[in-house]
């Protein structure tokens, strides 16, 4: 799984523990989800998309492999 | 070393002061099983006190990653002491070994396992994929 998380952070010019405070989690989940090292939950994909007026699929690319 | 003066640290440092209190009323008192037993926990309390003050208040907070570390973790270590007790019950056969003799190693395996477990999957990051 990758993600787009780090570069709509900068664009919304979000730190790491800012966007953490905003979706309610810890600072390293948001570490590891832009490493692609942790899948989140529907519920949480939402909450970050909603933050960057995104959709789930801009945020969050599936690999094909 | 910055201590976070928040009501939440506040209320751990009441709790530490009062059992190291009970702790020398009852040792003054000669009870001193029960006395020694709060010290000895209220110094271990402060231990992780000193260790939680000085992290911010986000860093403890339960999310859903944290919970799947925590399910993980413990599914592992009720393997592991699964295993340990197969090892026990084949050594058993050779010697007399009594469970309530191994019940506290055990325990210790069983929450320590878990806490290392905890520890080495938050670090790892914790990949769901199958």
């Amino acid at each position: 799984m990758k993600t787009r998380i780090k570069e709509l952070r900068a664009r919304y010019d979000l730190t790491q523990e800012e966007l953490a405070k905003k979706v309610g989690v810890r600072r390293e989940t948001i570490l590891f989800l832009e490493k692609g090292k942790y899948n989140p939950s529907l519920k949480l994909a939402y909450t970050i998309a909603k933050v960057f007026d995104s959709t789930i699929e801009d945020v969050f690319i599936l690999d094909d492999e | 070393m910055k201590i976070r003066k928040d009501k939440y640290t506040l209320q751990g440092l009441a709790t530490i002061l009062g059992m190291l209190l009970l702790g020398l009323v009852l040792w003054q008192f000669q009870f001193y099983g029960a006395g020694a037993s709060l010290i000895f926990m209220g110094l271990m309390l402060t231990v992780i006190f000193l260790y939680t003050a000085t992290k911010p208040r986000e860093y403890f907070i339960r999310d859903e990653r944290t919970v799947r570390i925590n399910e993980k973790a413990g599914y592992h270590a009720f393997w592991i002491l699964v295993m340990c007790l197969g090892i026990l019950t084949m050594a058993n056969w050779s010697t007399e070994i009594l469970y309530k003799d191994v019940s506290a190693p055990l325990a210790i395996i069983a929450l320590g396992s878990w806490n290392i477990l905890r520890w080495y999957y938050d670090k790892k990051g914790y990949e769901t994929d199958p």
